[in-house]
């Protein structure tokens, strides 16, 4: 019974079309019910499951077999443009391609895909977060403003973070280590997951979630710290010039909150709550009453970052404080005297969850 | 049988052992399925109803040294009783005809040559991802070896949206083609 009862290609094209849109994206009330009358032919149903399996075969491939996957060269958008006519089974001659290739280049060099690919620096803007795929294979998630910059050469794996936070899901090579330079230290693992924090102040936190890592410091001969080892659930903080805190247990799943659009306020004080939430925005939250710091003010449970109005709309809620929009501000003061307007409820789910 | 630790070991502890992997199963995919449940339902309260289903089918019949994809059974099993409610739900009237052959669970001895076969099924599907165009491949890879979001996607290729639906449709269709070709039927595989 080897189900050789051919399914039509448009068949297992819908089936994959509605795979993509099970996996990704939303789906509308109106797409919903055309996949519900879709579902209908019990032959859909039959190709759907289909898809099913064989993606979550991909997903459920061992490490060993996925990282041969994950380590051949991805197809870059060189050539946005170029690779949209090459979808297509259509050909293009060497000297035409490469001539339209140089016109192209020049034109999209604007373009923020195009100029990664020459530059092999990645970034984000404030509040903004993403993922990007270095040449090796490897994860990194990119925190609100921040940047990093692929530095290895043939031989070596190396990325410079410049500025920000990333978190780095590494892609198992025994051979060749992963190196992250962070102004004059370096973070040196295997096949780790890990979160480097490069704050404002100068000062860097590394938080480890999975294998381990080794920091040096390479400033000054002798170094201002000996070598420090880290494992999951570890943290430390430095800055070039000495330890601010060694290695101590944190939860580190809930340290990279972020990843998920939210900041964890558990144990932190308020102060630094609001100078967290600044990260994520243009537009500043400033303390303008010394007694919102003396008043020792605890919050708990998780804020949405990419929600900023609705994140402190969640504060005023919940703590003594009155929250006061100033333009180009946002201005926190005591309930005590809130004779100024308050902020208003954002139309958004309060929780900040995208 | 490959159980050859079984004379040494109590009853009690070997069932410990199996109610331990079906909880890890279970909770390691819970997150993502339910989203992937709400989306096919529309509605969160009949998805955790299926997931409800699913582990207790699960509890019942599943038996980890039998099973060489646990989470594509899971993902199979989730996928079957979200398609009997939709029916349910949709023909109330009609006579539900002839299973789709989807709820097949094992229920009687793998055959031995199991391990072998899903070594085989692995290398098909790796060796027919390499084979694909660098387009598509880099895509399929993306989202579901490396688990990036379809917008992080289309930004650091410097592509569309809809250009990365069209490429993983076409990659996807392609994969399920060769595998076809190979003589893999993917509604059995478990």
């Amino acid at each position: 019974m080897t189900a050789q009862n051919k399914l039509p290609p448009a068949v297992v094209d819908e089936a994959a079309a509605w795979t993509n849109a099970l996996d990704n994206g939303e789906m509308s009330e109106d797409q919903r019910v055309d996949f519900h009358a879709w579902l209908d032919d019990p032959r859909h149903a039959r190709a759907l499951g289909e898809m099913r399996t064989l993606v979550s075969l991909i997903q459920e491939l061992p490490e060993r077999k996925a990282a041969t996957l994950r380590r051949m060269p991805l197809a870059h958008a060189r050539f946005p443009l170029l690779g949209r006519l090459m979808d297509r089974p259509l050909q293009l001659t060497a000297i035409t391609g490469a001539a339209l290739a140089i016109l192209i280049v020049a034109a999209w060099l604007n373009v923020r895909a195009v100029r990664e690919y020459f530059t092999q620096s990645y970034s984000t803007e404030t509040g903004e977060a993403r993922t990007i795929v270095l040449k090796d294979g490897s994860v990194v998630h990119l925190n609100t403003k921040s940047r990093v910059r692929w530095t290895g050469t043939g031989k070596d794996r190396r990325v410079a973070l410049e500025l920000g936070e990333a978190l780095f899901a590494v892609s198992h090579d025994a051979t060749q280590p992963f190196r992250v330079m962070v102004g004059n230290s370096e973070i040196r693992d295997l096949a780790t997951e890990f979160d480097v924090y490069r704050k404002s102040n100068g000062s860097v936190v590394v938080t480890v979630l999975s294998g381990q890592v080794a920091i040096k410091d390479l400033g000054g001969s002798p170094p201002a710290w000996a070598e420090r080892q880290l494992k999951p659930n570890e943290q430390i903080e430095y800055s070039p010039a000495s330890l601010i805190a060694d290695v101590h247990t944190v939860d580190a799943p809930k340290s990279v909150h972020w990843r998920e659009g939210l900041l964890e306020t558990a144990g932190q004080s308020f102060a630094a709550v609001v100078s967290e939430l600044n990260r994520y925005t243009n537009k500043q939250i400033l303390i303008a009453d010394p007694r919102v710091d003396a008043k020792q003010i605890k919050l708990g449970g998780a804020l949405g970052i990419h929600d900023i109005p609705a994140a402190l709309y969640l504060i005023q809620e919940t703590a003594p404080i009155v929250v006061t929009d100033n333009g180009d501000s946002y201005v926190l003061s005591l309930k005590a005297d809130a004779s100024r307007e308050q902020l208003t409820a954002p139309q958004q789910n309060a929780a900040g969850r995208p | 049988m490959d159980t050859g630790d079984m004379g040494g070991v109590g009853e009690g502890s070997v069932l410990g052992r199996r109610d331990e992997l079906v909880e890890e199963l279970c909770r390691a995919h819970e997150p993502q399925l339910l989203v992937y449940l709400t989306r096919m339902l529309g509605r969160v309260d009949v998805a955790r109803e299926v997931i409800q289903d699913t582990y207790e089918r699960i509890h019942k019949l599943y038996r980890p040294e039998d099973v060489m994809f646990p989470r594509a059974m899971l993902y199979k099993i989730a996928t079957n009783f979200a398609l009997m409610r939709l029916r349910r739900a949709r023909l109330e009237s009609k006579i539900i005809t002839g299973s789709q052959g989807m709820e097949k669970v094992p229920d009687e001895a793998a055959p031995p040559d199991k391990r072998a076969m899903a070594e085989e099924i692995n290398e098909r599907l790796v060796q027919t991802i390499k084979e694909l165009r660098p387009n598509l491949r880099t895509v399929l890879v993306m989202a579901h070896v490396q688990g990036i979001a379809r917008k992080d996607i289309a930004e650091q290729l410097g592509i569309s949206l809809k250009r990365v639906d069209k490429r993983m449709t076409k990659a996807l269709r392609t994969l399920r083609e060769r595998m076809e070709s190979f003589g893999i039927d993917l509604l059995r595989v478990d």
